[in-house]
């Protein structure tokens, strides 16, 4: 079952534990998202939030200024990452690098980076990268080859696309963010994508 | 003799009753730039309010490593009321801006984004009489639009005094020529009332009345939040699978 729920709806189901806070014995959700629930498993999905780095996160930041012994890197969030690297970047440059930690006040640091040369780069709604992938990252695959493009989702909403039918992929990414919250998405997006909409 | 004129037989100048309000409409995500959004019309008055953020906050030394902060703008357009409203933040502006903010401060959990600020932008497109009680209504549909996390929609209401009698949302005639308004914002789930403000004079037990009403119709404007944000999503099949 799910419904959508809104800041301050009270939530009677025990066993969510995300996004609610309480308050006289009370539950309450804290945001505009979707309550799913199945049996002995609920939840509530944001529908759309900003992105927050999280420890283990795999991110495409894009360099905005470089220091001595690193760079600063901006992630499509509240807060800039640092990483640490003794490699010259330039500001601009595209990398996908993985957070190695966040503290209380989130200072972030990443490591395992990777450049990427060349390709494009565009933003999505973090809330919508569960869908972007897929289970078992089905649906990425699915348009890595209906396209023919190098595509890499990071979890901060960023996704770069390089050869193959950019155009297509960003348009296609568009239509999942929007209908996200539908169900059968991958086979309306298979279909979508060989024409027979 | 002063002539009685803003109520007949029991009904106002618009044909409404002591304790209705006018027409509310709201309408979430309406801009595609902002991370949030809402578009509002409660009688005459056309509103527009978003949302960014949270971000970086700057100036620095502004900053809390505690909590975020919170800046509310409410601006009249110069085309918005009769005479051109000069476009540079006025008196009545800064303060509704300030007390705001303060009411919107408690309902958002800004400890959860440290050293950052969410802003929150409303414009009045068109004023008729409860300006600031709309822009926040508005402003609390665009924050939930934006994913951040709240106690709860806030809505916002006034009740007034015209002739002697208690009324709730005043209109502009009422407003201009009644004796007393009374904005309150309430955060329904908690029974707090976030803000609140008087202008003229009331006796104590018309106070309590005009408090009760307010309340009501806050009650009502909260209805039609809810909504709103519902309403974006309404292909969306609940229930199902």
């Amino acid at each position: 079952m799910k419904k959508i729920v809104v800041p301050g709806e009270e939530i009677e189901d025990e066993n969510v534990r995300t996004h609610v806070y309480r308050d006289n014995g009370k539950k309450y959700s804290m945001i505009h998202g979707v309550l799913y629930k199945t049996e002995g498993y609920s939840k509530i999905i944001p529908l759309t939030h900003r992105y927050m780095p999280k420890e283990g996160d795999t991110v495409i930041g894009i360099v905005e200024s470089v220091k001595y012994g690193g760079c600063i890197v901006k992630l499509n969030a509240p807060y800039d990452a640092f990483l640490e690297t003794r490699e010259d970047y330039e500001i601009g440059d595209v990398v996908s690098a993985k957070v190695e930690s966040v503290s209380e006040v989130k200072d972030i640091k990443l490591g395992n980076e990777r450049k990427f040369h060349g390709g494009e780069v565009f933003d999505i709604d973090p809330s919508k990268i569960k869908r972007i992938i897929g289970k078992k990252a089905s649906m990425v695959t699915m348009i890595k080859e209906k396209t023919g493009s190098k595509i890499f989702v990071g979890q901060n909403g960023r996704v770069w696309v390089k050869d193959g039918d950019i155009e297509k992929v960003e348009e296609v990414m568009r239509k999942i963010e929007r209908e996200a919250h539908e169900t059968g998405l991958t086979e309306k997006i298979e279909n979508y994508l060989t024409g027979d909409k | 003799m002063k002539e009685k004129k803003l109520m007949k037989k029991g009904k106002r100048l618009d044909g409404r009753g002591k304790e209705d309000l006018r027409d509310i409409t709201i309408e979430a995500g309406k801009l595609k730039r902002a991370d949030g959004s809402a578009y509002l019309e409660w009688g005459g008055n056309k509103i527009i309010a978003a949302v960014y953020g949270p971000r970086e906050c700057f100036p620095r030394h502004q900053r809390s490593p505690y909590k975020a902060r919170l800046d509310y703008y409410y601006r009249l357009a110069p085309f918005s009321v009769e005479d051109r409203a000069n476009p540079k933040p006025s008196r009545r502006g800064i303060e509704i801006s300030k007390v705001s903010a303060e009411a919107l401060s408690d309902v958002v959990f800004l400890e959860y984004f440290p050293n950052t600020t969410i802003d929150v932008y409303t414009v009045v497109l068109q004023a008729q009489a409860g300006t600031r009680c709309a822009a926040l209504t508005a402003a609390s549909v665009a924050l939930a639009d934006a994913g951040i996390p709240m106690k709860g929609l806030m809505p916002s209401c006034a009740a007034g005094k015209i002739e002697g009698e208690v009324v709730l949302d005043l209109s502009k005639d009422e407003d201009q020529c009644g004796e007393a308004d009374l904005p309150i914002a309430y955060l329904p789930n908690k029974d707090e009332i976030t803000l609140m403000q008087m202008d003229g004079d009331m006796t104590p037990k018309e106070y309590e009345e005009a408090v009760d009403l307010a309340v009501e119709g806050c009650m009502k404007v909260y209805e039609i939040q809810k909504k709103a944000l519902k309403e974006k999503y309404r292909q969306f099949n609940e229930g199902g699978e």
